[in-house]
């Protein structure tokens, strides 16, 4: 986890780590502190406490950034990270799907086709015929109409 | 489902085979009744409101389905699509770029 959050808030400019104290090396361990407040507790005082808070990094006197938020800004930029992976898989995808039609589209003029990247899923005379084929798999494939010439396209 | 749609900046709406219609479940007719003109005569088309996607952009649109099933063009026009686009086109370089408007 440590890692993952290093690696996320090297990624956004925004950050979600607090700003880090000039001693601080990404190198280092992240250090990860609870405290009920910027003061040193008192455990007579227990009961009496304010909420939790919680600090990354180098500690810094008053801080009231919450664990919560920053799990939840954790969780956000984990989730902006994994977006160009996705974006990236989509491209390559789409790209294999291209390059497919470009060089098999021949031999299927006039027919209705399913592809998922490379891959033929299925072929038909009918649309609903095609649909019916691929109805179960957990992504959509690309489902087109394969024109029967390439004609150029002048709109409509 | 996904599909492959050429851009027609001179197109008034969104215009798709009647096939995915059938397949989404749509009543075709039911929906709003436009006729649509184009180079070589024209044909029926009816509206309906759906999510579209592309890229990583999700909005809700009206679109139209071709009455008829000789209809074999997907066409993104501007109101439902390009509306919600800057677009910007450099064809001697093969470069098309793209934005949401609110980015």
């Amino acid at each position: 986890m440590t890692d993952a959050l290093l690696a996320a808030d090297q990624h956004f400019d925004w950050g979600f780590l607090p700003v880090r104290s000039p001693g601080f090396s990404a190198r280092e361990p992240l250090r990860i502190r609870i405290d009920r407040t910027s003061q040193a507790y008192d455990p007579r005082e227990r009961g009496k406490s304010p909420p939790l808070r919680a600090g990354f990094g180098v500690p810094t006197r008053g801080s009231t950034t919450t664990v919560e938020a920053h799990l939840r800004g954790a969780q956000h930029a984990l989730a902006e990270l994994e977006q160009p992976l996705q974006r990236a898989q989509r491209d390559r995808e789409y790209r294999q799907e291209l390059r497919w039609l470009a060089e098999n589209r021949h031999r299927f003029s006039g027919r209705w086709i399913a592809l998922e990247g490379d891959r033929l899923l299925a072929a038909g005379d009918t649309s609903r015929e095609v649909f019916l084929q691929v109805a179960n798999r957990p992504r959509p494939p690309l489902v087109i109409r394969i024109d029967e010439e390439d004609l150029p396209f002048a709109g409509w | 489902m996904r599909l492959l749609a050429k851009v027609d900046t001179g197109a008034s709406f969104c215009i798709f085979q009647r096939d995915y219609a059938d397949q989404l479940g749509i009543h075709v007719e039911s929906g709003l009744h436009k006729v649509v003109a184009t180079a070589t005569g024209q044909f029926d088309a009816y509206g309906h409101t759906l999510i579209l996607s592309c890229l990583d952009w999700e909005f809700e649109a009206t679109v139209y389905f071709a009455g008829g099933l000789d209809y074999q063009r997907n066409v993104l026009g501007r109101s439902g699509w390009l509306q919600h686009f800057r677009l910007a086109l450099v064809d001697h370089d093969a470069m098309l770029l793209l934005s949401h408007y609110d980015d």
